[in-house]
């Protein structure tokens, strides 16, 4: 419930106040909050989306203002984020951004006329990943290991509470945490616990922080949210060549769906990777399951 | 006796009267010239280390020793309570004891500050602090020439009031 007062505290006076009326069971269970222009807000819950109740239309002066609060009115602060869509705001919350890009050499330079916002909460799970730690780690090491899920499902939700687990055991763990959503970096210190041998490098592409995670943190494990990159497939060969165990997460809704992208066909193909982690929904449930990759024929 | 008295309290009171106008030009002055400092600073944080918004308008109010210490104080405590900068700016300004022509220069800031990349802001910061240094170099020939009048024209006057009445 923390989390969510936090999430909705960026949200305009109008909106914050619907949010904050809502009853506590249900705060509890909102994943997202979705705004667009025009339209009622409405919550992602475990069930879909439901619109909020008793609300009137958002307005693209009311998505302009979260955007601002958002930045903390520095938007020269999260430009980077902002080209690719998305800004993360105090606490790991994640705001999604859509509107009209404005491109320059090919390139989206930065978003205008923002018309919907998707702001999803964070939230720790702690010990949602303890059967996951069990199978996948041995006396001094993990296996390499892939958390596969598709979107909003809790691949990042899962692969934190599993990071903190292993650091917890004493094993150095170096997070490449390029969106800021494992640690929730906030003026230099995470919002997330990820335990106590745990380093964070925020805010860097994943290919060039993975290589400075093993020139200079010297770790047993590296973490990575979301590899999307040709680059973060050959810093993660690299990374395994040099003897570190790697978690990794990849949006995909089971194995064949990997094996149809090239880049994942190719990372799956040199079997790095020995366990893979399926994410399932069960009767509005959701539910961890670890299967060694041999058996799905990576 | 009471007349010399009397004489003497008005010649005192149009002295500070005219000793106060003075200073008054004088402090205007002096808060122009932190303004303008305080953009300088403003420019440099924004291009060169991407400062946030509120750590800034704390970093340039700590330093401030003019009445634009409110104003930048109350910019970073509107925006950790999730209020406006915009309001909170142009509210702010609009108490500063500034002539029309410079509230006007400093109230077009606050539609630029945070809103767009650095270096845009920069440019901005930069052409609203030229605009208030050729303000600042009017008002201190006129504060040279008007704090002598003032001081003078309350010197005079009192005098003359108090010749009058002995």
């Amino acid at each position: 419930m923390d989390s969510f007062r936090q999430a909705v505290s960026i949200l305009p006076e109008r909106l914050r106040e619907l949010a904050l009326a809502l009853d506590p069971g249900e705060m509890v269970g909102v994943e997202e909050i979705r705004l667009r222009a025009g339209r009622m807000p409405a919550l992602t819950c475990p069930d879909g989306e439901v619109p909020m109740m008793g609300a009137n239309p958002v307005t693209t002066q009311e998505i302009e203002l979260l955007v601002q609060n958002a930045s903390r009115w520095s938007l020269h602060t999260v430009l980077d984020q902002l080209r690719q869509g998305y800004m993360t705001t105090r606490g790991g919350h994640r705001l999604g951004l859509c509107g009209t890009a404005v491109m320059e050499g090919g390139q989206v330079r930065t978003i205008r006329e923002i018309t919907s916002a998707n702001l999803r909460i964070a939230r720790e799970k702690r010990g949602c990943a303890s059967k996951i730690a069990l199978h996948i780690k041995g006396k001094n090491s993990v296996a390499n290991t892939l958390i596969i899920a598709p979107p909003g499902a809790g691949k990042t939700t899962l692969l934190r509470d599993l990071i903190r687990q292993l650091s917890d055991c004493r094993l150095r763990v170096a997070v490449a945490d390029e969106r800021g959503e494992l640690s929730a970096m906030w003026q230099g210190a995470p919002q997330l616990d990820l335990g106590q041998s745990t380093d964070v490098l925020a805010g860097c592409p994943k290919a060039v922080a993975i290589e400075q995670l093993l020139r200079g943190m010297n770790p047993q494990v590296i973490a990575v949210d979301e590899i999307t990159a040709g680059e973060d497939v050959r810093a993660i060969e690299q990374a395994v060549g040099c003897g570190v165990s790697l978690l990794a997460t990849a949006h995909a809704r089971e194995v064949e769906d990997l094996k149809r992208r090239p880049l994942y066909r190719e990372l799956l193909s040199e079997g790095i990777f020995r366990y893979l982690v399926m994410i399932e929904r069960r009767s509005g449930r959701r539910e961890a399951r670890v299967v060694p990759a041999e058996e799905l024929g990576c | 006796m009471l007349r010399l008295t009397g004489a003497v309290l008005v010649w005192v009171g149009c002295v500070a009267w005219g000793l106060r106008a003075a200073a008054e030009r004088r402090s205007q002055q002096r808060l122009l010239e932190e303004l303008v400092s305080s953009l300088e600073i403003m420019e440099r944080e924004l291009t060169l280390n991407q400062r946030a918004l509120p750590e800034l308008m704390r970093q340039l109010s700590a330093r401030a020793t003019t009445q634009s210490a409110q104003l930048f104080q109350s910019c970073a405590d509107s925006m950790e309570t999730g209020g406006s900068f915009v309001k909170a700016w142009d509210s702010s300004v609009a108490q500063l004891p500034l002539s029309r022509e410079d509230s006007a220069l400093l109230l077009s800031l606050g539609q630029v500050l945070g809103r767009y990349e650095d270096r845009g802001q920069g440019e901005a910061v930069s052409h609203i602090r030229r605009g208030l240094e050729s303000r600042l170099a009017l008002v201190r020939q006129q504060t040279l020439a008007s704090a002598r009048v003032y001081t003078a024209l309350g010197t005079a006057a009192g005098g003359f009031l108090a010749l009058i009445l002995i």
